[in-house]
C-alpha cells in the first residue's frame, strides 16, 4: 500500500518534469520487458526489438495519462503497454511481406550466418552521413538553447504542436506569411513576444487560433531566423519552393 | 515524408516532420539529427483513457439525479408526514382538537373552546406520539383544575380510514385511563367507555375500575354464565362439575381418567386389556409390561 502510493508520487512528479519520467521508465524497465515478455512469448532483446522501444513509449503515455482517482497506476501502465504492442503488431502485419535488413540468412555455401544488410554493397556515403548528422545535432543544440530563452522546450511545443489538419494548415499560412515580413521575426527575437496581432491582420488567421498555437508557433518562427539552416532546409513543405527565401 | 530526430529520451523521440509538425514517437535506438524515413506513429491520442471526460460528466449526472431523487423524496416524505391522517378531538371540559398523521404523530393541537385555547397554550407536540399528547393534555388539564378524581374524558376520532379511527380511539381510552391510574372515566363520544372490551353491555360502562375482561377462562364470577369461559358447561351454575377443577367442558380429560369411560386414551388406558406398553394403567391389574 505505502508503495503504491510512493509510486503515485513519482508518476504525478514525473508528469511535471521530463527528466523524472525517463528516470521512472528507467526504473521501470524491468517491468517494461516483462509485460513486452508476456505479449511476445519470449524475452525481449534491448536494441533489437522495436516493441521493447513500443512498450516504452506506451508506459511514459501511461505516466502521462495518469490519474490518481482512477486507481493503481501499474495495471494502467499495463493496459497501456498491452495495447499499444497490439497497434504496433496490426502496423507491422501490414508490412509483413518486406524483409528485414537485420534478418539472418544462411546461404548453403556460406558457414556463418550474416545479416541481409551485411551481403548488400553499400552505396551510401556513410562518412558524409555521418558529417551530416554531426552537424544537425550541433544546429538542433543550438535551437533547443534559443528555445529556452524563451522559456520553451521541445516537449512543450510538440505539446502545443496543433493536432487538426485545418489548424495545421492556418499555423503554416502564418508562417508563410511571416518568412515574407522579415521585421516580424526580428521583433520576435528582440521582444520574445509574438506579434500576434500583425500575424492574424497579415495572414488572414484568427487571433484566437494563433494564440493557442503561441509556442508552437514561436518555435516555428525561431526556425526561420538566421542559423538553422539544417531545420529550416528539413521544414520544405511549409514554405512553397523558392517562395520569398531570405 | 521524412522525419528529423530533434531530442531523444528513453522512452520517447521527438521528430520534425517536414510540415512543421513536432510529434513525439517511440524510440526506437533513434540519435539527434537522424534522419527517418518512417516512424511509428499511433492514430489515437491514448487508447485507454479517452473515455474520461464523459465518465466524469456522468458521473456529475448521476449525482445530480440522486440529488433530485432524494429531495423529491424528502419532500414527499414532508408532505406525507404532515398529512394527518385524522383528528382526535378531546374533551374534558377544555376541548382540544389534535390532528394526527398517518404515523401516529402530531402535527395540529388547537384550543376548540376558551379553556381549551388555555390548556395547550405553551405546550410543545409537535412530532410525539399522539398518546403521550393525550396523556401530558390530561396531565396539564388535571394540574390547571379542570379535572377532578371521578371526572370525565371524552374522546372523539374522526378519519376517513375506519380501521384506524376504531384502533386509535380504542387505544387512547386505554392509554387514557391507565395513565389516569382510573381516577377518571374516559369515554368515547359516542357514550361507550372502556373501548377494550367491546363485548361488556354498555350498562356495566360506567365502573369506574374496569375488569380485565379478556382473562383466561376461570370462574368469571359474573352471576349470568354468559358461557365466555367453556363450552359446554351450560347448566346454569359455575360449580366444578366434574370435580377436576377444570370448569366448563363435560369432556376435558386431559390429564385425569377417573369418571368417564369414553376412549380418549392420550395417555392412559382403561379398557382393561394389556395391549398397551406405556404411559399409567389404571385398570387395577399388574399385568402391563
Amino acid at each position: 500500500m505505502r508503495r503504491e502510493r510512493e509510486l503515485a508520487g513519482r508518476v504525478l512528479a514525473a508528469k511535471r518534469d521530463q527528466r523524472l519520467a525517463d528516470d521512472l521508465v528507467r526504473d521501470y524497465l524491468p517491468f517494461i520487458k516483462s509485460e513486452t515478455a508476456k505479449f511476445l512469448g519470449r524475452s525481449p532483446q534491448q536494441g533489437r526489438d522495436d516493441e521493447l522501444g513500443i512498450a516504452m513509449f506506451a508506459f511514459h503515455e501511461a505516466v502521462m495519462a495518469y490519474d490518481r482517482a482512477r486507481g493503481a497506476f501499474i495495471p494502467l501502465a499495463a493496459t497501456s503497454i498491452r495495447n499499444r504492442l497490439i497497434d504496433f503488431a496490426r502496423r507491422e502485419r501490414r508490412h509483413a511481406d518486406v524483409l528485414s535488413l537485420d534478418e539472418r540468412r544462411s546461404t548453403s555455401d556460406d558457414e556463418d550466418e550474416r545479416t541481409i544488410v551485411e551481403t548488400i554493397a553499400s552505396e551510401r556515403d556513410e562518412i558524409g552521413e555521418r558529417q551530416t548528422r554531426e552537424a544537425s545535432r550541433r544546429e538542433i543544440a543550438e535551437f533547443v538553447a534559443r528555445l529556452s530563452d524563451f522559456g520553451l522546450t521541445l516537449l512543450d511545443v510538440s505539446e502545443n504542436c496543433p493536432k487538426q489538419e485545418r489548424t495545421l494548415a492556418a499555423c503554416q499560412r502564418v508562417l508563410c506569411h511571416a518568412r515574407q515580413a522579415p521585421e516580424l521575426l526580428e521583433r520576435l527575437e528582440k521582444t520574445g513576444k509574438l506579434p500576434v496581432a500583425e500575424l492574424a491582420a497579415g495572414s488572414g488567421v484568427e487571433r484566437k487560433t494563433i494564440e493557442r498555437h503561441r509556442r508552437y508557433l514561436v518555435a516555428a518562427l525561431l526556425a526561420f531566423t538566421n542559423g538553422f539552416e539544417i531545420i529550416r532546409g528539413h521544414l520544405r513543405r511549409i514554405v512553397p519552393e523558392g517562395g520569398g527565401a531570405r | 515524408m521524412t522525419y528529423l530526430v530533434m531530442e531523444c529520451h528513453p522512452a520517447y523521440a521527438l521528430v520534425l516532420d517536414e510540415r512543421g509538425s513536432l510529434t513525439r514517437v517511440p524510440n526506437l535506438g533513434y540519435e539527434v539529427g537522424q534522419t527517418l524515413r518512417d516512424v511509428v506513429v499511433f492514430d489515437d491520442e491514448v487508447l485507454t483513457f479517452d473515455a474520461a471526460p464523459r465518465k466524469g460528466r456522468r458521473t456529475r449526472l448521476v449525482a445530480l439525479l440522486a440529488a433530485a431523487c432524494l429531495c423529491t423524496a424528502f419532500v414527499g416524505g414532508f408532505a406525507l408526514w404532515q398529512t394527518p391522517i385524522g383528528t382526535v378531538r378531546m374533551s374534558i371540559n377544555p376541548e382540544v382538537e389534535i390532528d394526527v398523521n398517518r404515523f401516529d404523530r402530531v402535527v395540529g393541537l388547537e384550543g376548540e373552546n376558551d379553556d381549551g385555547k388555555e390548556l395547550v397554550e405553551g405546550f410543545v407536540y409537535y412530532g410525539r406520539t399522539v398518546d403521550e399528547v393525550s396523556d401530558d393534555l390530561a396531565d396539564r388539564a388535571e394540574g390547571q383544575g379542570y379535572l377532578d378524581e371521578g371526572g370525565r374524558i371524552e374522546i372523539s376520532v374522526e378519519s376517513d380510514d375506519e380501521g384506524w379511527k376504531t384502533a386509535t380511539e380504542d387505544r387512547l381510552v386505554v392509554e387514557l385511563e391507565v395513565h389516569l391510574d382510573h381516577r377518571v372515566v374516559v369515554t368515547r363520544s359516542d357514550g361507550a367507555s372502556q373501548g377494550a372490551t367491546p363485548e361488556t353491555p354498555s350498562a356495566q360502562g360506567t365502573t369506574p375500575t374496569p375488569a380485565p375482561e379478556a382473562a383466561p377462562p376461570s370462574d368469571d364470577g359474573d352471576d349470568v354464565d354468559d358461557d365466555w369461559d367453556d363450552d359446554a358447561d351450560d347448566d346454569g351454575d359455575d360449580a366444578d362439575d366434574d370435580g377436576d377443577g377444570w370448569v366448563g367442558n363435560a369432556d376435558d380429560d386431559w390429564d385425569d381418567d377417573s369418571d368417564d369411560d369414553d376412549d380418549d386414551d392420550w395417555a392412559d388406558d382403561d379398557d382393561g386389556d394389556d395391549d398397551d406398553d406405556g404411559g399409567d394403567d389404571d385398570d387395577g391389574d399388574d399385568d402391563d409390561d
